[in-house]
């Protein structure tokens, strides 16, 4: 039935064509996206990167088809996901997750974290033993059994962002979108779930698309990156590549302002100093 | 002759110290970074040396400006230390700000405060100030309001009322962290400069050891409230003393590495920063320490002259083994 089976090795898991997306009112837009059009491939690690406001959340959105595009299309296995319907969706929903950057936020304060990390099993009908499953996927980012029965609020952020991955990994996705999911960290707690991300990424197969202001974190964890500008993809490649010879003004503006230990800070000059990009 | 001495400062939350016998100085001119994780007590100890402790918080200790002990002085004396002396630039630049006053009102006002000019002499003043902070065309630009402007040009503005009286030391909480990395680089950037051409000094704090590092010329750790580490930045990241500064250089080269650490091979620090309240007694960093012995359970001394480092069992010089790790990932 599905269609998984005719996909080749290295066709895209998702796909964007052309996708255009406005908010705002239609006296005053906001393009949030423009005629991005962009691929996801098995196995990539495909950091997103840009501005704040530069669409990186919006086009997570719409590549867990969260929202329609206004223009445009975007493709799960090669196939269209326009006016699907949510059964239509249901495979989708339970291969593409995503972990998002505030752990307080993405956690219900009143369920206990093993409820929590059961949820997706029960609302995309997954059958089996949930308790055993949700022990195994502690086990797997490192939590204690015990954490189960505990609340939210008796972790720590990174214990919490541990247990945001767990529930994104509860189904079994092959696709793993990290929104920012490293940036709320202290710089300890941080380099411990970029090596458990890398961890799983490695164990399970998984596909990661990694969302990021921080270039930084993209090269080290990514072998792929689209930079946005604005809502425009205006550069994209692999990240040794892209890191060593930026093609557009703004990846280089953005790879020249990243601070560096006992470096010098130097303004970058490409940079469009007075439009205010909030 | 430092221009502002900081000693035992201390400053207790219903009895649980947030920040403990926290001790630097600054020289007239110098820059100085502070780093330290979420909750090490940065802000606390900034707010502490400004006298804008929130309620119910008292620092105890010694604050030095100038010769002046701050810590004593009455509200009225220290507010007028406050902006001439000493100025502020905060994280949000919003907080800074009158969202219903125009950005050139805002500066202007700053001027006039601390200066007997009349208000034709202060907007001119105003005007050459803004093209300082890199507003090319001030005459428009001072007529914005705040929300009219990007953060990073609100940033700006709070920079130029920071300046505007030629502070003898800019203390800057985060200022860069809510904003884009370019956005960053021009604000750190035009701080240095600023404080560069009149002299001021400058106290940087951050979480983040690349942005400290490349502006200053010597850095504090702070862990748990205490300052475990002071170094000159070129002696800090070549030999760390203190094992939590070692850690936190190994992750961030690590991180700052170009693509050489395999994904998920970052070094790390076991556990993570504990809660306000729930730090171990003895030395801070207990538990999280690769070093640590019986003797940590009671609290280390700090030890040194130019180079302070509170740890019973520091990294000593490059024949140490760990110590020569790190030295060797600098020139990478
Ligand atoms: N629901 C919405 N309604 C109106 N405007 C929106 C909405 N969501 C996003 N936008 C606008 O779309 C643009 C892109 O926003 P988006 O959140 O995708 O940026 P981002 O790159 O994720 O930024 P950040 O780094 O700050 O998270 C912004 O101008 C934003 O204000
Ligand atoms: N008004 C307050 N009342 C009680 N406790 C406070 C108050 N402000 C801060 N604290 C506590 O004091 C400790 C030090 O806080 P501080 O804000 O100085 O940390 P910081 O190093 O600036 O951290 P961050 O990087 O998150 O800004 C924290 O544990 C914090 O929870
Ligand atoms: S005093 Fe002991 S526990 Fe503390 S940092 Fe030094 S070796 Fe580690
Ligand atoms: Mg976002
Ligand atoms: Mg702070």
């Amino acid at each position: 039935m599905t269609a998984a089976g005719a996909i080749q090795g290295s066709d895209p898991i998702l796909q964007m064509l052309a996708v255009t997306r406005r908010y705002g009112t239609r006296s005053n837009p906001v393009v949030a996206l423009s005629q991005v059009s962009m691929e996801v491939r098995p196995q990539d690690r495909l950091g997103v990167v840009g501005e704040s406001g530069s669409g990186k959340s919006t086009l997570a959105r719409l590549l867990l088809i969260l929202e329609d595009p206004d223009e445009g299309e975007v493709r799960f296995q090669g196939r269209s996901m326009s006016g699907k319907s949510r059964s239509e969706l249901a495979e989708l929903r339970r291969a593409v997750q995503i972990v998002f950057q505030d752990p307080f936020s993405s956690l219900d304060p009143r369920l206990r974290v093993g409820d929590s990390i059961a949820e997706p099993l029960r609302s995309l009908g997954i059958q089996g033993d949930h308790r055993s499953r949700v022990q195994e996927l502690l086990d797997a980012v490192g939590l204690p059994a015990g954490s189960a029965r505990m609340y939210p609020h008796q972790f720590s952020g990174g214990q919490r962002q541990r247990v945001a991955i767990a529930r994104a990994l509860a189904s079994q996705p092959r696709v793993l979108v990290a929104d920012e999911a490293v940036s709320a960290l202290d710089v300890s707690v941080r380099a411990q779930v970029l090596n458990l991300l890398a961890r799983l990424v490695e164990r399970f197969g998984l596909t990661l698309v990694f969302i990021s202001h921080d270039m930084a974190v993209v090269r080290h964890i990514c072998t792929r990156v689209v930079v946005l500008y604005r809502g425009q993809v205006v550069e994209q490649g692999q990240v040794e590549q892209v890191f060593r010879d930026p093609q557009h003004p703004y990846t280089q503006a953005l790879i020249s302002s990243v601070p560096t230990l006992g470096g010098r800070i130097v303004a970058p000059p490409t940079f469009d100093w007075e439009s205010p990009s909030s | 002759m430092s221009l502002l001495e900081v000693s035992q400062l201390t400053v207790d939350v219903q009895g649980i110290p947030v920040v403990s016998d926290v001790r630097f100085a600054i020289s007239a001119g110098e820059r100085l970074g502070l780093i330290g994780e979420s909750g090490s007590g940065k802000t606390i100890t900034a707010l502490a040396i400004m006298g804008l402790l929130p309620e119910g918080l008292r620092a105890r200790g010694s604050v030095v400006l100038d010769g002046t002990e701050l810590l004593s002085l009455s509200e009225r004396r220290l507010s007028a230390v406050r902006g001439s002396r000493i100025a502020m630039v905060f994280q949000e630049p919003m907080t800074a700000l009158d969202p219903l006053m125009r950005v050139g009102t805002q500066i202007t006002d700053a001027i006039r405060i601390h200066e007997r000019v009349g208000r034709r002499a202060a907007r001119d003043r105003m005007l050459q100030l803004m093209p300082r902070v890199g507003f090319s065309n001030p005459r428009e630009q001072s007529r914005r309001f705040p929300h009219q402007l990007s953060g990073g040009q609100r940033q700006r503005i709070v920079i130029a009322i920071a300046i505007a009286c030629g502070p003898a030391l800019i203390l800057a909480d985060e200022p860069t962290t809510a904003l884009d990395v370019t956005v960053q680089a021009q604000v750190l950037a035009l701080l240095q400069d600023l404080v560069q051409d009149q002299g001021s000094a400058l106290l940087l704090i951050s979480h983040d050891l690349a942005v400290v590092s490349s502006v200053c010329q010597r850095i504090v750790v702070m862990y748990g409230g205490r300052v475990v580490e002071s170094a000159s930045t070129p002696e800090l990241l070549t030999r760390p003393r203190h094992p939590y500064t070692q850690a936190l250089l190994h992750t961030s080269r690590g991180i700052g590495g170009n693509g050489d650490t395999p994904a998920g091979h970052l070094p790390t620090i076991p556990g993570s920063v504990p809660e306000l309240g729930r730090f171990p007694s003895g030395c801070v960093f207990r538990g999280r320490c690769d070093r640590e012995q019986d003797r940590c359970l009671e609290a280390p001394p700090t030890t040194g002259s130019d180079h302070l480092v509170a740890c019973w069992f520091p990294l000593t010089s490059p024949s140490d083994p760990t110590a020569a790790v790190t030295t060797g990932g600098v020139g990478a």
